[in-house]
């Protein structure tokens, strides 16, 4: 009768032991993907708000989203005002990057950060190259103009 | 060869020549029969809700010398609170066209959006139109791009809306078969071309010849390895990459001037009179000036202030008339414009009969527009164009003509109305015609 007494206080102790759950709130790790796998158009409002973070480092303000909303409204060729729309943000001051001599000295380097910071992916061996060697035939390039021309690629119209 | 096998071969080639029909580059069999009456359209809605009381029947006086023929007295009351304009440029329009004092718009809520659409389709709408939808029959800017041959780039077609709220979305349909493909290049002017504008768009990253080529080819490699895996991308009408660059171009000319301070009183009138309709009628003639496209719609609003303000709503009146005159006349003086342009100018719905209970400094009653109230369909039509092609000095004073006229002709006049894919229910205005 002992026995029996022990074995069910022992199965009723283990019954009641649950494995305590802890909540870990932080950053999930983002991998970087290939470009095949962005299938969703971004609407004009997120193009919009996300090309500003991607340049700025921060969210845009209510005004100056209005501001682009308004002129976007205005004009009827939107792959016309959106691209005079970036062209405006990338002269603005405050833009986060680097300067055109550190592009120059390692752009492998410069292709590498660009693509993560404005595809989200890395670059393929053909894309670092391709882009290298852009940079090194014209030593005009600065690095404004090759966010510009990742900004304009139908890939940064997607996620 | 057998002089009978000759003969026959002969015949059957004769006959195969005279039955095969024209195919041209755009897939259509034949091209278009009609002949043009004049080679360019502008197509001035004159929008907001006017009556014909304050407009042709000058009820408060002749607050359109621009357009209107008279030199009654403004009634003395308001006659204080509006602004006095310079002389207009030139003559009364009407003394060059054909005005039509009793056209209506006769079907349909009496609601602005309503009456755009209908003069902007052909068609009457019902209360199923929705604001914030595209219209569901095809637009005349899509009917002329789509039917008018050979085929007409965007470039040749402009909608100059005066906001970008609600009105730009008019410069294409729903409709299938036609849709941006065929729309026309949309311009709000008014809210791009402000301080605020200049200060997002005037300044933008610019390129030489030499980046230009390098970013051209970036943009191919780029776009040549991207699968977007069937989406595509949602940007409205389109233009060649030569167009576009002529465009921003354009823009960028404005902003210059804008800078320069030529646009705050560019008719020289003084600054303080240039309101919105003006300054929309004055970039529609930059559009003109620098393009010369074949149809171009400009529509003005300020009128609309008569819910709350009777004098407001007579003051917008004269201004907008004014600005009307100073269109003609700006028309007349641009090459490949004057002397082949037809200009087609009427509001989109009328006013309410009676006052509403909002009075205004003079003690005069607001005025809406209600569906049932028979004035708010009453409106006026004047066409002018060229001698021998338009009636001049001509008025039609019995009912004739209504909105969904206005397409109709138009596609007659640009020679494509025989060539139309879809049935319009209103008729060719062939009263103003020679």
């Amino acid at each position: 009768m002992k026995k029996l007494l022990l074995c069910l206080v022992l199965i009723g102790l283990f019954a009641s032991c649950k494995k305590e759950i802890s909540n870990v709130y932080d950053i999930a790790p983002v991998n970087v993907r290939q470009s095949g796998e962005k299938g969703n158009l971004k609407s004009d409002l997120q193009f919009i708000s996300i090309a500003y973070s991607d340049l700025f480092g921060k969210q845009i303000s209510t005004s100056e989203l209005n501001s682009l909303l308004s002129g976007y409204k205005a004009v009827g060729d939107k792959t016309l005002i959106i691209d005079l729309i970036l062209r405006n943000l990338l002269v603005k001051p405050g833009i986060v990057k680097i300067d055109q001599a550190t592009m120059q000295a390692d752009p492998e380097a410069f292709i590498q950060a660009s693509f993560e910071r404005f595809l989200v992916r890395e670059p393929t061996e053909m894309e670092t190259w391709f882009f290298a060697n852009l940079i090194n035939e014209n030593n005009q390039f600065l690095p404004e103009d090759i966010y510009y021309a990742l900004m304009r690629a139908e890939e940064y119209r997607h996620y | 060869m057998k002089r009978r096998d000759f003969v026959k071969q002969t015949a059957l080639t004769a006959a195969g020549i005279i039955g095969m029909p024209y195919i041209l580059p755009t897939g259509r069999l034949f091209g278009a029969s009609g002949s043009r009456k004049a080679n360019h359209v502008v197509f001035c809605l004159f929008a907001g809700g006017i009556r014909n009381l304050e407009s042709v029947q000058k009820g408060e006086g002749n607050l359109m010398l621009g357009l209107l023929r008279g030199t009654e007295a403004i009634s003395p009351d308001i006659a204080n609170s509006i602004a006095k304009l310079p002389a207009p440029l030139i003559a009364p329009l009407q003394n060059s066209g054909t005005l039509f004092k009793q056209f209506r718009y006769q079907s349909g809520p009496s609601g602005h959006y309503n009456g755009h659409t209908t003069a902007l389709t052909g068609q009457y709408t019902d209360n199923s139109l929705s604001l914030l939808e595209r219209p569901s029959n095809p637009t005349i800017f899509e009917l002329y791009r789509k039917h008018s041959s050979p085929d007409k780039s965007a470039m040749n077609a402009w909608w100059i809306s005066h906001t970008n709220d609600l009105y730009p979305i008019l410069n294409y349909s729903n409709y299938p078969g036609y849709g941006p493909a065929y729309g026309a290049n949309q311009l709000s002017p008014n809210s791009l071309f402000n301080n605020s504008g200049r200060n997002t768009f005037g300044n933008p990253l610019q390129h030489d010849v030499d980046k230009r080529l390098g970013l051209k080819k970036m943009n191919a490699f780029l776009n040549g390895g991207f699968n977007a895996a069937g989406s595509s991308l949602n940007s409205g009408i389109s233009n060649s990459d030569e167009d576009r660059a002529k465009m921003l171009s354009f823009m960028d000319n404005m902003y210059k001037q804008y800078a320069a301070g030529q646009h705050a009183d560019p008719w020289g009138i003084g600054a303080q009179y240039m309101n919105g309709d003006m300054r929309n009628i004055f970039y529609a003639e930059k559009v003109l000036q620098n393009f010369q496209p074949e149809l171009l719609v400009v529509n003005m609003f300020g009128v609309d202030t008569c819910h709350a303000n009777f004098t407001g709503y007579c003051d917008a009146l004269q201004r907008a008339d004014w600005a009307v005159n100073h269109l003609w006349n700006t028309i007349q003086n641009t090459p490949g414009l004057a002397n082949d342009t037809v200009m087609i100018v009427a509001p989109e719905i009328g006013r309410n009969g009676s006052p509403n209970t909002v009075l205004d400094a003079n003690g005069r009653g607001g005025l809406d527009h209600t569906t049932n109230d028979a004035m708010s369909r009453e409106l006026f039509c004047l066409m002018i164009g060229p001698p021998g092609v338009v009636q001049s000095n001509y008025e039609v004073n019995q009912v004739y003509g209504e909105s969904i006229d206005i397409v109709p002709t138009i596609a007659n006049i640009l020679g494509f109305d025989k060539e139309l894919g879809v049935s319009l229910p209103g008729k060719v205005l062939e009263e103003a015609f020679i």
